[in-house]
């Protein structure tokens, strides 16, 4: 076996321009296979840690009859004593906070805006104390300050300040309907704004303290939504489901973020598909590019074959002294296609591409503000490694198939 | 001597079939992907034009002067007189169809909820030149001029689990800054091509809407399309000075380029997409460099004779070229043929990508279909062939520097 | 007509020297049918080769016709083979995909001579060789003795000055060998082109009207013109 592979090698180094230009041609193919899965698990994780951060939390609770609805938003479809179930989930060890999500009109008056306008928001109503426990606002801040309890303040995400031409100090006021159906107006002065990391909330981003619009709304304490922190190494699936054991009988139903963000997940999933085939093209054409090689190297050395089956060389042997002889190929491509992916993963994940120009005004579905950041993933270096060595050999197995069916004297006289 | 070598180089190609076809289809695979990928920006490019043109901006979009400025705002008052404009509008030649539309944002209060929804007022005798809105109606008719009537997009319908015969009754936020409200009926359900249009759009008759929002005559913008040849860009500019001129209105008056980042953006990526192509074809060439390397390998003492015979190196330089671009030639149509089939083949049902896209704002249909373009399948012919034929250059011009007396000393 | 003077030629084989010519002088006339005989690696493909004009020497002369072809830089060296050389090999080394015609009709058109009188004169050649009727059958259709005038054809299908042959006979079996050496002699009669033919067969050297015999890259012996 020794010998075998011995001699592979010594073939390999025939041929080495030869070699070297299949080798690189595996080499490029595997290059962009890390890059690219570098570029999207750096997207995907970023995304899941701005959605988690400051979009659905790890897990929400809400009412039953809430999540078929929730496009109106309502009012009434809520959770009514929300401060007793936080405190049970403290005593737990996990982290909660309370949340109520209403829908209105936002007016802008000509006197701060210098025009007058208005728009459909989204209000975001929190408890100013505890919702840094679950999402991340607090590192936030841009200008201004944070809200504070009981005031008739609001907290704008930078993009939707920056659209709006918002500034702290600004009055808006939100017209909605309260909980019974009844209209209210509220006047809010603009304290603070946020530059938050997750480009969808940071669109949109207007919240306001939960007791003000517990007030306005006449909530009578209730919430719509309760928004739950979990580590980020917990199994989300099974505390989901001993949180909700906790509640059984309260008519309230835990959602995981993954059952919330389905539009996220099958858009990634779209991604990972699409980049798949252009990968697969890739390897096929890398694989047409081996077995030429192969297909060559048998070729010439044919009158060599006979040579070594007249002399009593198993036609075993010789099949597999040319799959090594491919392996080789593979392996010089495999470690120059990881030098090459490492090379190009540290710029990805120390430089990265700023997609900002695009991202702005576009929503493609990563929670990506700017700059698309790269992971270092060695399992797919390893798996990159092996594919490009096993797929090499694979290749080989059947141009040699045919190279043995040829009678030892036709060998012999090939010219 | 060229018709000699050209007939000489297609023969060598057929002396070793298996390896020609091989090398051809290194570049045949690529030429095939890269043809539907053009194709499938093509269909999306066209898409985006043509969802612009007819529900976002027209090919020409007047606006009050101050609109855009505002936009996020909703400024209805900002508002384009309409019957100055539409008399002025009517005479210019170069004008196909316009309509006027009114796009404002509003509250449906269905049993005791809120919900946001845009609403679109449209003149629908004039829109039926405008664009196909009966192939749009999934169910019922259009609303009709003077009635309290809506259409709603399905999805928004199927959402707030409304069907024909519901009415549902609106607030706004009117011209004169105030609220109205007003109680349609739903008489049908659309589906244009771009998602949002269906979940968060509802239309009603220009006339009602402009009485609901106290809008005095005035409408929020003029979509047009010119007639065809006409240059968009000088079109918008001669409207711009003729309203100018003849109504006194300073408007915003844009070609529908000048409006859409978002295509701009595609074109953008048309530039990219260029330079993956060659990433490919180069990718495949490799095969071919290795290839033409092993043929002259092969033919060391054909190579010995003709130089003997007074071949000069240049001449032989051109023979494996001319093998190398033979194969790229055959290699690169048949995968043109393979992409062009397989464009047609998922051009017939479409490729669905509304879950994958069912977050995203994006001015592109749900379903997308890829569009060959003769023009562009061409170009990524020659563009595989030079590359490729290029590529074997390099190996061929070798075959220069070698000595007959060497050459005939090979087996 | 040739002349060659005191002509050297070394090769390097890996690490050692080898001397094929160790200045080897001649005169070679028109219309001369001649031999260089001796032991393998006695030099014979060696001075056929440079008298070739296919490859370099490293000491001496040589001229033809009274042109300094040892001078002559690559590309003046291959002009002057494409129009006064003809050559036949050991392994006939015919183009596999050209058809007999064509092999032969390919030599002319590197002249750039109008296609009738490319016609004319391959189709007359091959008939003069004897292959009328089998212009259209590649190589790969031909026995050897028909590949091998195929190749005289094309030898001499230009008219040349010189024709050399390397072993023509040797992958030929005896009589075969005869018949080829006797369509030799008769060109060489008809046509008054020189030949010059390498070999280590006694057979072949019995034809010829003159024999140089060279041993470790010198002449032992030249026959002269008989």
């Amino acid at each position: 076996m020794k010998f075998l592979i011995s001699l592979a090698f010594k073939n390999l180094t025939r041929y080495k321009r030869r070699t070297l230009i299949t080798a690189g041609a595996i080499a490029i193919g595997l290059m962009m296979y890390i890059f690219v899965d570098s570029m999207l698990m750096g997207a995907e994780i970023e995304s899941v840690r701005n959605l988690k951060w400051f979009e659905t939390a790890s897990a929400r609770i809400l009412n039953n009859d809430y999540w078929k609805n929730r496009f109106q938003r309502p009012l009434d479809i809520n959770i009514s004593e929300p401060d007793k179930i936080i405190d049970k989930l403290n005593k737990n060890g996990i982290k909660a906070t309370k949340r109520t999500v209403f829908s209105g009109d936002m007016i802008l008056n000509s006197q701060d805006f210098g025009e007058d306008g208005n728009m459909a928001v989204v209000v975001t109503a929190i408890d100013t104390e505890k919702d840094n426990d679950v999402f991340h606002f607090g590192d936030t801040l841009l200008e201004g300050r944070f809200l504070k309890p009981n005031e008739d303040a609001a907290l704008l995400g930078s993009w939707f300040a920056e659209d709006i031409g918002a500034k702290v100090g600004y009055w808006i006021t939100i017209v909605t309907r309260g909980n019974g159906g009844f209209y209210e107006a509220m006047d809010l002065e603009i304290v603070g704004i946020v530059n938050c990391p997750n480009p969808n909330v940071n669109r949109a981003l207007l919240m306001m303290p939960i007791d003000t619009a517990n007030e306005y709304l006449a909530m009578d304490g209730a919430s719509t939504e309760i928004n739950i922190k979990l580590p980020d190494s917990a199994d989300v699936e099974s505390e989901v489901h001993k949180i909700q054991s906790m509640l059984n009988g309260d008519g309230l139903t835990v959602m995981s973020w993954k059952a919330m963000a389905v539009d996220y997940l099958a858009m990634a999933e779209g991604k990972r598909g699409g980049t798949g085939i252009i990968m697969f093209l890739i390897f096929l054409i890398a694989a047409v590019g081996i077995s030429n090689t192969m297909l060559m190297a048998i070729f010439e050395r044919i009158r060599e074959l006979g040579m070594m089956r007249s002399l009593g060389m198993s036609d075993k042997k010789i099949r597999i002294a040319f799959m090594i002889e491919a392996a080789g190929i593979g392996l010089i491509g495999s470690v120059m296609g990881v030098i090459l992916g490492i090379l190009a993963d540290i710029f990805i994940v120390y430089v990265g591409i700023d997609y900002s120009f695009l991202l702005r005004d576009m929503d493609i579905g990563y929670r990506i503000q700017a700059i698309f950041r790269g992971v270092w993933n060695p399992g797919t270096m390893v798996a990159a490694f092996f594919a490009g060595i096993f797929i090499s050999t694979l290749v080989a197995y059947f141009p040699t198939k045919r190279a043995l069916r040829m009678d030892i004297p036709s060998c012999l006289r090939h010219q | 001597m060229t018709t000699k070598l050209a007939k000489t180089a297609l023969r060598n190609i057929s002396r070793n079939k298996r390896r020609s076809i091989l090398s051809g289809s290194a570049i045949g695979i690529s030429a095939m992907a890269i043809v539907f990928l053009f194709s499938l920006i093509g269909g999306m490019a066209d898409d985006m034009a043509f969802n612009l043109k007819t529900y976002y901006t027209g090919e020409v979009r007047v606006r009050n002067a101050k609109y855009d400025e505002f936009e996020r705002y909703n400024p209805l008052h900002l508002t384009v007189d309409w019957k100055s404009t539409s008399k002025v509008l009517k005479n210019i030649g170069d004008i196909d169809v316009y309509v006027p539309r009114i796009t404002f944002p509003s509250n449906l209060y269905i049993k005791g909820s809120n919900f946001g929804a845009m609403g679109v007022g449209a003149d629908f005798s004039m829109e039926a030149n405008f664009q196909d809105l009966n192939s749009s109606l999934k169910a019922g008719r259009l609303p009709q001029t003077g009635k309290n009537e809506m259409m709603m997009g399905a999805v928004l319908a199927r959402d707030l689990k409304l069907k024909i015969g519901d009415k549902v009754t609106i607030l706004s936020t009117t011209a004169a800054r105030g609220t109205n409200a007003i109680t349609l009926k739903i008489v049908g359900l659309f589906a244009f091509p771009v998602g949002t249009l269906n979940s968060k759009y509802f239309w009603m008759p220009l006339d009602r809407a402009q009485y609901f929002l106290r809008m005095d005559g005035g409408v929020q913008e003029v979509l047009i399309k010119v007639k065809k040849d006409v240059n968009v860009k000088k079109a918008a500019s001669a409207i711009n000075t003729e309203l100018l001129n003849k109504t006194g209105q300073t408007l915003d008056i844009r070609s529908w380029e000048d409006l859409s980042t978002t295509y701009g953006l595609m074109k953008m990526a048309d530039m990219v997409y260029n330079f993956i192509a060659i990433f490919f074809f180069l990718l495949g060439s490799t095969v071919i460099i290795n290839t033409t390397m092993m043929v002259i390998f092969e033919r060391m003492r054909e190579i010995g004779t003709l130089g003997a015979l007074g071949m000069h190196g240049k001449e032989l330089v051109r023979l494996f070229f001319l093998e190398g671009t033979f194969i790229s030639m055959i290699g690169s149509a048949i995968g043109i043929a393979a992409g062009i089939g397989i464009t047609l083949w998922v051009g017939r049902t479409g490729l669905d990508f509304t879950d994958a896209m069912s977050g995203m704002d994006f001015e592109i249909s749900a379903i997308m279909y890829p569009k060959l373009s003769a023009a562009k399948t061409i170009f990524v012919y020659f563009y595989s062939v030079i590359i490729a034929s290029g590529a074997t250059l390099i190996p061929s011009r070798k075959a220069a520097k070698i000595e007959p007396v060497d050459a005939l000393r090979y087996i | 007509m040739i002349s060659v003077k005191d002509v050297k030629r070394v090769y390097q084989t890996g690490e050692t020297e080898v001397n094929a010519l160790r200045g080897v002088s001649l005169d070679i006339e028109q219309g001369e049918f001649m031999s260089i005989a001796g032991p393998s690696g006695s030099g014979k493909t060696t001075l056929l080769n440079l008298i070739g004009c296919i490859d370099k020497m490293d000491g001496g002369e040589i001229s033809i016709k009274g042109e300094a072809v040892s001078k002559m830089k690559k590309k003046e060296k291959t002009n002057f083979r494409r129009k006064n050389l003809g050559f036949i090999f050991q392994t006939y080394n015919l183009i596999p995909v050209l058809t007999a015609y064509e092999n032969v009709a390919f030599v002319l058109s590197l002249l750039n001579l109008p296609e009738t009188e490319i016609k004319e004169r391959t189709m007359a050649i091959l008939k003069e060789v004897g292959l009328e009727g089998m212009e259209n059958r590649r190589p790969g259709k031909l026995s050897g003795g028909q590949q091998q005038r195929v190749a005289i054809a094309r030898a001499l299908v230009k008219n040349p000055e010189i024709v050399l042959a390397d072993e023509p006979t040797a992958n030929l079996d005896s009589d075969t060998g005869k018949e080829i050496l006797e369509l030799m002699k008769q060109m060489n009669k008809k046509h008054k082109t020189t030949f010059i033919f390498s070999t280590h067969d006694k057979m072949v050297m019995n034809y010829a009207n003159r024999l140089v015999i060279l041993h470790d890259g010198q002449i032992q012996s030249d026959s002269g013109r008989k």
